[in-house]
């Protein structure tokens, strides 16, 4: 099957500066892709190159099949970008702005226009001016923008900023539900680590131009060889876990819960050796890592602009 | 590429449609043409009174009101694609699937239609204006026939069609800072640099031929001089000639220029 999105060895040089150095990614059908990285890693870079805003300096992107650099309006058909805060035209309605936007898109039914502002919240601000908008507005306006010619691919740049916690979860549920019935691609940079790994089917990370790692969230992050156990009796759980061979620290971290650090013992183990010493537990977890964890991990202590 | 020129060109036209700017643009200009009216008018009751011709006055006019044209036809444009790049919405626009060379042409022909509209107000309220204060009768000095009404008519015409064809020719070159400036103040700035030395340069023989401020001058210079009863020092066919092939030139190298550029742009910010 052919992927929705083929980047390979995708490079971008500004004067000196290299800006990415042989990207290579592909998205091979519907899910939600994150794209993270520092600042000046170079995901806007790589955004604005597969919406045929930069010219790449080597490399080739393909989407559906189609080079962009070939034949950039069949490719450009296939895809729907919002950038990082969207701008409009401020004399414009949200709906005049969109109608705009549809035309430019080739879009001859404008009916669906009120659809997507329903979908987006704004139906009851779509006859006001954009210069009248608050930035989530904009935000709402810029998603429903990027999805108008209905494409195959949708990329979004920090789709989440200005929104209020009310909108996450509307966009959320909207991203998954374009994914699940509507069978489209998104491909979103973010920094919002958490609404990323709630969000992503799978996450590629960017540092200084080149791509770190690629995977989904579960498969990229490490058990930390930690285990919580909540218990009445932190005291007692310590005295009895010290008489226990392989493990290799114990600290209380609050009132009623303490850490285990053990790379031999399983929480299964532990949770047995505190019910036979007479330790009520009340919960017992293996720690994992956090996407954000995996992503200081993953980009070191440099995390200078590229 | 022309189908993506007509969808920017709709586009285009409901931004107009909505925008304040366009409607106090007009008056601004009907304002300016009244005062340039009156002027010449009193000028040609006072100092040509032998004439005493609605030819001369809107002549005259249209003549003077070329040079106020040739800034509306830059500031058009240069605002029309610079603002795009200002206000960041280029991104929205060419991250779309049309062709850029479609885009560029769409929004020129724009800029000449919206500026078409401020030559045809200007037409046809000095003729009303003139028509009905002097009147367009066959020009006659001591019972001779100079010019016959209907001439001057044909040569109105055709003058006003030339004045336009160049005032494209300045849409055309002002995309060219716009392109590569990226800001609407700057490349109007530009522009109007390089239209104050092709007004300097304009003395000079032996390249004045080339410039475009020639173009933009000559024919209406001429049906002025003709509306006055004094010969023209150019046959209208040469200036024809002359005119055609200056301003085809003028057009297809500006547009060259133009779309070598808005190939290779990049939206950087």
């Amino acid at each position: 099957m052919t992927p929705i999105l083929e980047i390979r060895d995708l490079c971008k040089t500004y004067g000196r500066l290299q800006a990415l150095r042989g990207v290579t990614f592909e998205l091979p059908g519907p899910g939600i892709y994150g794209f993270l990285g520092p600042n000046g890693a170079g995901k806007t870079t790589t955004i604005k190159l597969i919406a045929g805003l930069l010219k790449p300096t080597a490399g080739t992107i393909r989407i559906c099949g189609m080079d962009l650099l070939a034949d950039p309006v069949s490719a450009l058909r296939q895809i729907g970008v919002m950038m990082e805060t969207p701008q409009f035209y401020p004399h414009l309605s949200g709906r005049g702005n969109l109608r705009v936007l549809a035309r430019l898109s080739g879009c001859r039914d404008e009916t669906m226009i009120d659809s997507f502002l329903e979908r987006v919240g704004l139906s009851s601000k779509s006859a006001e001016r954009v210069s009248t908008y608050s930035r989530g507005m904009r935000q709402r306006l810029g998603v429903a923008a990027a999805v108008l010619g209905q494409p195959r691919l949708v990329i979004l740049d920090e789709p989440a900023n200005g929104l209020d916690p009310a909108g996450i979860v509307e966009m959320r549920d909207w991203l998954r539900e374009m994914t699940s019935q509507e069978e489209r691609t998104v491909l979103i940079s973010s920094h919002q680590m958490g609404e990323m790994e709630r969000i992503c089917d799978v996450v590629t990370i960017i540092q200084k131009g080149a791509i770190v790692a690629t995977g989904r969230p579960e498969d990229l992050v490490r058990n930390k060889n930690s285990i919580t156990v909540r218990t009445r009796a932190p005291q007692a759980a310590v005295e009895t876990l010290r008489r226990v061979q392989g493990i290799d620290k114990i600290e209380v971290v609050s009132a009623d819960q303490v850490r285990v650090k053990t790379e031999s013992l399983s929480s299964g183990e532990i949770n047995r050796v505190l019910v036979l010493g007479g330790v009520e537990v009340i919960a017992i977890a293996k720690e994992k890592e956090s996407l954000e964890d995996v992503f200081f991990r993953l980009i070191g202590d440099s995390r200078d602009v590229a | 590429m022309w189908r993506d020129a007509c969808r920017v060109m709709s586009t285009e036209w409901l931004k107009l449609r909505r925008s304040r700017a366009t409607a106090t643009g007009l008056v601004v200009y009907v304002a300016v043409l009244g005062v340039l009216y009156a002027v010449y008018a009193i000028a040609s009751l006072r100092s040509f009174a032998g004439i005493r011709s609605g030819f001369y006055v809107a002549g005259a006019v249209l003549s003077t009101a070329t040079t106020p044209l040739a800034f509306v036809a830059a500031m058009l444009v240069t605002f029309s694609i610079g603002r795009e790049f200002s206000q960041g919405t280029i991104h929205n626009v060419w991250a779309r699937p049309l062709t850029r060379q479609g885009w560029l042409l769409g929004k020129t022909i724009s800029a000449a239609s919206h500026l078409a509209v401020f030559g045809l107000l200007t037409l046809v309220l000095v003729i009303v204006a003139a028509g009905i204060q002097l009147g367009f009768s066959d020009l006659m000095e001591k019972d001779f026939l100079i010019h016959t009404g209907a001439a001057l008519w044909g040569h109105l015409a055709l003058t006003v069609c030339l004045t336009w064809l160049a005032l494209s020719a300045v849409v055309v070159f002002a995309a060219v800072p716009a392109l590569s400036i990226g800001s609407p103040g700057g490349a109007f700035a530009v522009s109007l640099i390089a239209g104050f030395i092709c007004q300097l340069l304009d003395g000079w023989d032996p390249i004045k031929p080339f410039l475009i401020s020639t173009y933009l001058s000559l024919p209406l210079d001429q049906f002025v001089a003709m509306s006055k009863g004094l010969p023209l020092p150019q046959a209208w066919g040469t200036l024809l000639t002359t005119c055609l092939f200056g301003l085809a030139a003028w057009i297809a190298v500006g547009w060259l220029w133009a779309w070598v550029l808005v190939r290779r742009k990049e939206v950087l910010n």
